[in-house]
């Protein structure tokens, strides 16, 4: 694969798409270079999913277009597929088939012969770190020995667009790990790479350029450095507490030098002006809506305090 | 054609994994062929009819009834011995003649003949055929008695001219034929019609299950992932459907072959047989596009398949042959692929037909296929390209 960085890969401008009244997906426009990854970070139902359909060609768009490796993609057309590689959100392999018949059969779907799709298979493998086990069938793999072929099938036509969706979703600490050093690796060899996740960590851990998406719209986008940088130096506070979490999240908006306030199933999330010299004020409205406090974190800047002063929600609302 | 090929091999690859569908295509079909089979098809003997009674008139009315070859006689010493053999059902029915039966047919006398009915059918359809063998050996002793009190002369003479002008007479030859050109001698519940039943049945059924595999195809979310490879939905729809295509002529051949070489059935043109199969397969793989494509899960789609399977079997002649079924049902069987297939069946096994003589029922078979193949294609691409 010959890549030269900074070459724009995709292009995908003024994407709308509805379903009934639901606008799911709004005036979306974003870029991808080679060897960048591109992060969708967003709650769930914020509209990731729709618009990564709609760049690998499995939805139709509503009006906007998208463009892979200078393809027009469209759901009438395969042109430009070759150049995608999707890891859907949702596991999409046979059970009943070993991880070698897996790959072989989507080898054969991507239109590679056998003898380029032999040593290929045996490349993913390892890298996927199934080679031992390619034999058996995958019904009886873990979940994430699953979620490594599933990125593994997505790789295997070494496509110059991957696209993941949301791939670590229920998958244990060390299977993740392994998924996101595999990106890693992937786009420090060139591979442009469109992540979707609502883990704020995995975005600022991967991503070059994030794109923060709430309801259908990207509502802000930029490296980590500028999205942090546009709400000045709030810092972010996350109280445990039980009781009445919503009740008491309210008894904090309006208190001096908080600027946002959201609420959890089990913490309060508050966005402040000097969040450490803030704090006793903070505790003492909460003490006198009757909650109990369990722990406290107070963090600088992040993309979860951007999404909170963004959109007055926590991302994992 | 590369991918088309694929999805089909793998299609089939996931069907021979799975034990159970190994014991349907493979085991079943043929378990049921030599079920009923056994059962209708091996009977061939005649009934046996036991025959107490001495004489020439006895002798002569059990030649002629061997000679029509619907039952095989057994002679007896007594009408006791007949009787034992009735009630234990080793013969279907017994006839005891008098022993003075000639002496007293020529004499002008009547004589009586005791027919035993056994239980069952067998007894009822072969009584006319016996009766009929002792009636008709009667007549020229019975003549014979008559022209006795007409002239002077000897009785042995008189018998002797009548005996000779009976074997001068003209046979009657009677040509026994069935409406539509059958062979009436071909026993409908034979074992030849047995097996097209069941090779018919057998492989709509088994590759309408094949409408589970494409539902969790879709459930596995391997569909959906198939479309976003440069595949067509076309390729992906024409491999869906190659596959099922695959398992039920699979099916078809296996049951055509195994059959043949096990229970010695005849499919008659061989290579007209084969074509018939293939229609009729994609006849089936169009059916189970279809299931597969409209059913949202295994459950329904299992509902489905055992009822339409077994309906559309069971109304086109696959569980009991056309030629039994009334006009009316006959009428209502052309609804279904199988009463169409299975014609074109009997038309190459029992009447020597070649594929031109079943180009009507492969037309009709084939507007089938398309009908079921196009209304799959159009509700999976719907399926697969919506969120």
């Amino acid at each position: 694969m010959t890549v030269i960085p900074g070459t724009r890969l995709a292009e995908a401008s003024g994407l709308h798409k509805t379903f009934g009244d639901i606008h799911a997906v709004n005036d979306v426009s974003l870029h991808i270079d080679a060897g960048e990854t591109y992060g969708l970070l967003g709650p769930n139902g914020a509209g990731k999913t729709t618009t990564i359909s709609i760049l690998a060609g499995l939805l139709e768009a509503d009006e906007g277009t998208v463009m892979v490796a200078g393809e027009r993609i469209r759901p009438r057309s395969t042109r430009g597929r070759a150049a995608i590689g999707l890891v859907p959100q949702d596991l999409a392999i046979y059970p009943d088939l070993t991880a070698e018949e897996n790959l072989k059969f989507f080898a054969a779907l991507y239109g590679m012969s056998r003898r380029d799709s032999a040593p290929r298979i045996a490349e993913v493998l390892d890298v996927i770190g199934l080679t031992d086990r390619r034999k058996d069938r995958t019904s009886k793999y873990s979940g994430g020995m699953k979620r490594r072929l599933n990125i593994g099938i997505g790789l295997l036509h070494s496509p110059r667009l991957l696209i993941l969706d949301e791939p670590t979703v229920g998958v244990d600490p060390q299977s993740r790990n392994a998924i996101l050093e595999s990106v890693e690796t992937l786009s420090g060899e060139g591979m442009a790479v469109l992540y979707t996740t609502h883990y704020m960590e995995e975005a600022e851990r991967l991503c070059d350029r994030i794109g923060i998406i709430d309801s259908g719209r990207v509502i802000a986008e930029g490296t980590r450095a500028e999205l942090t940088a546009s709400i000045g130096e709030q810092e972010r506070i996350r109280i445990e507490v039980t009781g009445q979490v919503a009740d008491a999240a309210s008894r904090l908006r309006g208190l001096d030098g908080v600027t946002d306030v959201a609420a959890e199933d089990d913490a309060v999330v508050v966005l402040a002006d000097d969040g450490s010299a803030r704090l006793s004020a903070i505790i003492e409205r909460l003490a006198g809506a009757g909650a109990q406090i369990g722990s406290i974190d107070l963090a600088r800047p992040d993309l979860e305090a951007v999404f909170l002063h963004l959109t007055g929600k926590a991302l994992r609302e | 054609m590369t991918k088309v090929l694929s999805i089909a091999s793998f299609n089939l690859l996931r069907m021979f994994r799975e034990r159970a569908n190994l014991f349907f295509v493979l085991v079943f079909p043929l378990l049921i062929v030599f079920v009923i089979g056994s059962q209708f098809a091996d009977d061939d003997d005649a009934p046996d009819v036991a025959v107490a009674g001495t004489g020439a008139f006895v002798d002569r009315s059990v030649e002629r009834l061997e000679d029509t070859g619907a039952a095989s006689v057994q002679r007896v010493d007594s009408s006791a011995e007949l009787r034992d053999l009735v009630e234990d059902r080793d013969v279907v029915l017994g006839v005891a003649v008098p022993d003075d039966a000639e002496d007293a047919l020529r004499g002008g006398a009547g004589v009586e003949l005791t027919v035993m009915l056994g239980p069952g059918d067998g007894s009822t359809q072969v009584e006319g055929v016996v009766m009929r063998a002792f009636e008709a050996e009667a007549v020229a002793a019975d003549v014979t008695g008559y022209l006795l009190t007409l002239t002077d002369a000897a009785a042995d003479d008189i018998g002797e001219v009548v005996e000779r002008t009976v074997a001068a007479g003209a046979p009657v030859e009677i040509n026994r034929v069935l409406a539509g050109g059958a062979d009436p001698d071909d026993e409908p519940l034979g074992i030849d019609q047995v097996a097209i039943g069941i090779l018919l049945l057998m492989t709509f059924l088994n590759a309408l299950t094949g409408a589970s595999a494409l539902i969790q195809s879709r459930q596995y979310g391997v569909s959906r992932r198939m479309v976003a490879t440069p595949t067509s939905l076309r390729l992906i729809v024409v491999g869906e459907g190659a596959g099922r295509w695959g398992v039920g002529m699979f099916q078809a051949v296996y049951i055509m072959a195994t059959t043949a070489v096990l229970f010695g059935v005849s499919w008659g043109n061989i290579p007209a047989a084969v074509v018939l199969l293939a229609v009729f397969a994609a006849v089936a793989a169009g059916a189970a596009m279809l299931v597969g494509a409209v059913m949202h899960n295994d459950e329904q789609a299992a509902g489905i398949t055992v009822m339409v399977g077994l309906g559309l079997g069971a109304l086109g002649g696959s569980m009991l042959p056309l030629d039994l079924f009334s006009g009316t049902m006959r009428t209502v069987a052309n609804i279904t692929p199988h009463a169409w297939a299975n014609e074109a069946f009997v038309e190459l096994s029992r009447r020597g037909g070649t594929l031109v003589d079943i180009l009507p029922q492969l037309g009709v078979l084939a507007a089938f296929a398309v009908v079921l193949m196009s209304l799959a294609a159009w509700r999976l691409r719907l399926t697969l390209t919506r969120p």
